[in-house]
């Protein structure tokens, strides 16, 4: 059997002081840092389009 | 129903003088969080109400439904509290869709508290940091797991020791055969009933049934809901303590 334990006075206090010390902030760990700051890596170039913009055909004909 | 057919918080000193010796009580999961969570509504009413059980030596019961319960609170205070602290940490490096959404998520938590509101964040909310963070990736994991392994693990872990060895509140386990307490068969069908009767959570009818099947006097609680469910189911028979700002 188990022993039964009683209410004790403070017990709140102490409770609130006890969870503010176990969830004290820790600075962020490098592994999260990097995995969260990764930058995407860039697209390769493109090959020209063949097709001409709607601009260019614009600036053709204003030159044109 | 009327409320004053609850008691309040601040009648518990002179209902437990008249009670002696001393009697035994059951807290459920709003009680108990409240007397973890120094930022919890009732966080002052719960201390007044320990104290006075505290001073006439009661033993408090609970069981594995409130325990359940109560992670499942801290899970999603701490979650809202980490965000904030990843952000705060990245503050200056972090960019984008994340660093957007950490600060709107920041703002919403910091309104929350000022206007005393439950600091608890939805389960919706939840999901969408889970989404975000588990879509970057690295050779350590992804965003996700790393970031509870980091913040969250070592701050749920040790908490439920703040209710057996800072409370001292004991536990009422089914598993290891009957309880002395246990007074009637704690079965589904009556949980079920208690579920359907009041539209209450199978969490909720769980704690409330184990309750009712037992000889405890007396029930501590800070959710009005469960507070009105105890008083009909039972009948006068035990004692429902509520904090005093729920009776105004």
């Amino acid at each position: 059997m188990k022993e039964i334990k009683v209410a004790k006075k403070g017990a709140v206090k102490k409770a609130h002081a006890r969870y503010k010390e176990i969830t004290r902030r820790v600075p962020v760990s490098p592994e999260l840092r990097e995995t969260l700051l990764q930058r995407p890596e860039k697209p390769e170039a493109k090959p020209p389009a063949n097709k001409r913009s709607a601009t260019s055909n614009r600036d053709r004909e204003i030159e044109g | 129903l009327s409320k004053l057919n609850f008691r309040a918080f601040s009648e518990l000193d002179a209902f437990l003088e008249s009670s002696l010796p001393a009697i035994s009580c059951f807290a459920d999961t709003s009680a108990l969080f409240a007397a973890s969570y120094p930022f919890d509504n009732f966080s002052e009413a719960s201390d007044s109400a320990f104290e006075a059980l505290g001073a006439y030596n009661t033993q408090i019961f609970t069981n594995a439904t409130v325990r359940a319960e109560f992670l499942e609170n801290h899970r999603k205070v701490l979650i809202a509290e980490s965000l904030i602290d990843l952000l705060e940490d990245l503050q200056g490096e972090l960019t984008g869709a994340l660093f957007e959404k950490l600060k709107s998520h920041r703002t919403s938590f910091r309104n929350k508290i000022e206007q005393n509101k439950s600091a608890k964040m939805e389960i919706n909310q939840i999901r969408f940091f889970c989404d975000l963070l588990s879509q970057l990736e690295s050779k350590y994991g992804n965003g996700w797991d790393l970031f509870c392994q980091h913040y969250l693990a070592p701050k749920l872990t040790p908490v439920w020791e703040l209710v057996t060895d800072i409370l001292n509140v004991n536990f009422i386990s089914l598993r290891e055969g009957k309880h002395p307490l246990i007074i009637a068969p704690v079965n589904w069908e009556s949980a079920v009933l208690i579920m359907g009767n009041y539209g209450i959570s199978s969490a909720d009818a769980m704690i409330l049934n184990l309750f009712l099947c037992s000889s405890i006097p007396l029930l501590l609680t800070a959710d009005l809901k469960m507070a009105e469910c105890a008083l009909r189911e039972s009948k006068g028979a035990k004692q429902i303590f509520i904090p005093d700002s729920l009776l105004r």
